[in-house]
């Protein structure tokens, strides 16, 4: 007989490998089993090959941004540390504003980020996002790779824009864009990286600031002309790499793109539009209804109400209800793997 | 024998491997069933399977098992091929169909072994280097651990806990949500 323990480790990831994305928790758990298992799940080897097999990062699970002050700009002070943390942990009370890939900014823990507020003083809002740059990197596992995090604030009649490089270790001098409307402030919701710009959205839901990474210019770009006042806009890349944004209008999950680069809200399209109503149970069809996250790659969306959070699928349209939470939450999905004895 | 018979037997003939496993038992397939096997196609190419393909690693119960799977698949294959040119064939698609529901019945069937024969075949599999029989196989270990606990995978697949209680708690409180 061949026992378990007689498979080469490279057989046992091929069998790892095929643990369906849509459920990693059988892998945390399989963590949990012996300690050739932990290591080889563990290994940054094996998760590339994860990675590789299936094409995109699975989903491992989300944290949520709550705020129960029903504030929706954040606040940063003067001196209070503003941290990386590479994973994240389940603790609550960390105030997350972006996970790309395997990081996510925090306002606690890890790596601090030295020196940034003398640089940037007390901003009103903000937001940030966090980019691998590594040079080759494929973007399904970016842990221990080098990373910039962009950050965008605003500042009286302008917003300002810094970067942190981790090669470097210290900030970029800042970059401006004036602005006539300096009240429509940030919202810190998920950015899209599309390309090579960053996207972040203003809270009066028509407009749109761009980050162009390369040259670190910011221009603003307009919605679709609608009224979205009282819906969530959640912006994201689409599979075939347009600029995109989600929102729920009368239980249809809308999924709308952008065409070109053309600015003042025309060249945008609404693509799809899925019927909540046809995937959610009765009770779970209370308004208000919100689009809170998306997980890129896997096609998973966050759906909330009073009746609690909900996963859809939209590529096999299933629909998963997760634990209640309720508090204008956005939802971060986090799509790689921490095990001890890897950061 | 073949040299009695018409050309194409003779081709037919000359295109059957004699394959032997590692207890000397001999096994007689077409070379369209051994060349699913990238192992036994890299020989055939380079010529080295005159007087028989000696599998060292493979025994002759697990040898007749993967030969099974192999004739299932070539022909499958071979199926494939001709079809190509017929996609617009509603009729020929519906023939088609039914025959991958069959090859998927197959494949269900041939996967009702125990646990250790199962690890043989993917050793097979790997070594003779036939990938739809690294997938099916690898792919059924791991449906089998879908959602079970750490403890049921340990029982099932005879592992020994070798993680410290600390450790064990550490993993446990990283992977908190895995458990929730």
């Amino acid at each position: 007989m061949t026992p378990a323990t007689e498979l080469l480790d490279e057989l046992i990831e091929e069998i790892f490998c095929r643990i369906h994305t849509a459920d990693p928790t059988t892998l945390a758990r399989a963590a949990l089993v012996c300690r050739r298992w932990c290591r080889l799940i563990a290994d940054p080897g094996f998760r590339r090959r994860l990675g590789e097999f299936h094409r995109a990062p699975p989903m491992l699970g989300f944290s949520c941004n709550i705020d129960f002050d029903f504030r929706d700009t954040a606040s940063f002070y003067r001196g209070q540390p503003f941290t990386i943390a590479r994973f994240l942990r389940t603790s609550s009370g960390l105030e997350r504003v972006d996970s790309e890939r395997s990081r996510v900014v925090d306002t606690t823990e890890e790596h601090r980020l030295h020196g940034m507020s003398p640089l940037l003083g007390c901003p009103s809002s903000w937001n940030a996002a966090v980019l691998c740059t590594a040079t080759g990197c494929n973007h399904l596992d970016c842990h221990g790779k080098s990373f910039a995090v962009v950050f965008v604030a605003t500042s009286d009649n302008s917003m300002v824009s810094l970067v942190y490089s981790s090669k470097v270790g210290w900030w970029s001098e800042e970059t401006r864009l004036f602005v006539q409307k300096p009240e429509d402030p940030l919202v810190l919701e998920g950015s899209a990286l599309v390309g090579n710009a960053l996207y972040f959205m203003l809270r009066s839901k028509t407009r749109i600031l761009k980050y162009s990474v390369g040259t670190r210019e910011m221009h603003m770009i307009h919605l679709p002309p609608a009224d979205f006042s009282e819906q969530r806009i959640l912006l994201m890349a689409t599979e075939d790499s347009r600029l995109g944004f989600a929102t729920v209008r009368d239980f249809n999950l809308c999924l709308w793109s952008r065409d070109g680069d053309s600015d003042r809200g025309v060249g945008w399209t609404q693509r799809r539009v899925i019927d909540l109503k046809a995937l959610l149970p009765t009770r779970a069809l209370v308004d208000p209804t919100h689009v809170v996250g998306f997980a890129h790659g896997v096609g998973f969306f966050f759906i909330e109400n009073y009746s609690g959070h909900f996963i859809i699928d939209i590529k096999s349209n299933r629909v998963k209800k997760v634990r209640p939470v309720w508090g204008g939450s956005t939802i971060f999905p986090y799509m790689s793997f921490h095990t001890p004895g890897t950061n | 024998m073949a040299s009695a018979g018409s050309g194409d037997e003779k081709a037919a003939a000359a295109a059957m491997i004699t394959l032997i496993s590692s207890d000397n038992e001999k096994f007689e397939v077409t070379e369209a069933t051994a060349t699913l096997s990238q192992t036994i196609r890299h020989m055939i190419e380079d010529g080295c399977t005159d007087g028989g393909v000696p599998l060292p690693n493979v025994t002759s119960k697990i040898l007749a098992r993967v030969i099974e799977y192999c004739k299932k698949h070539a022909t499958a294959a071979a199926g494939e091929e001709g079809s190509s040119s017929s996609f617009s064939d509603a009729a020929f698609l519906e023939v088609d169909r039914a025959f991958l529901e069959e090859l998927e019945e197959f494949d269900d069937a041939f996967l009702e072994v125990d646990r250790a024969t199962l690890f043989d075949l993917i050793l097979a599999a790997n070594y003779l280097d036939i990938k739809g029989l690294l997938n099916l196989t690898c792919q059924k270990v791991a449906d089998s651990v879908k959602g079970k606990t750490p403890e049921q995978i340990r029982e099932m697949y005879n592992i020994v806990n070798d993680l410290t209680p600390e450790e064990e708690a550490e993993i446990r409180r990283e992977t908190q949500w895995a458990f929730e």
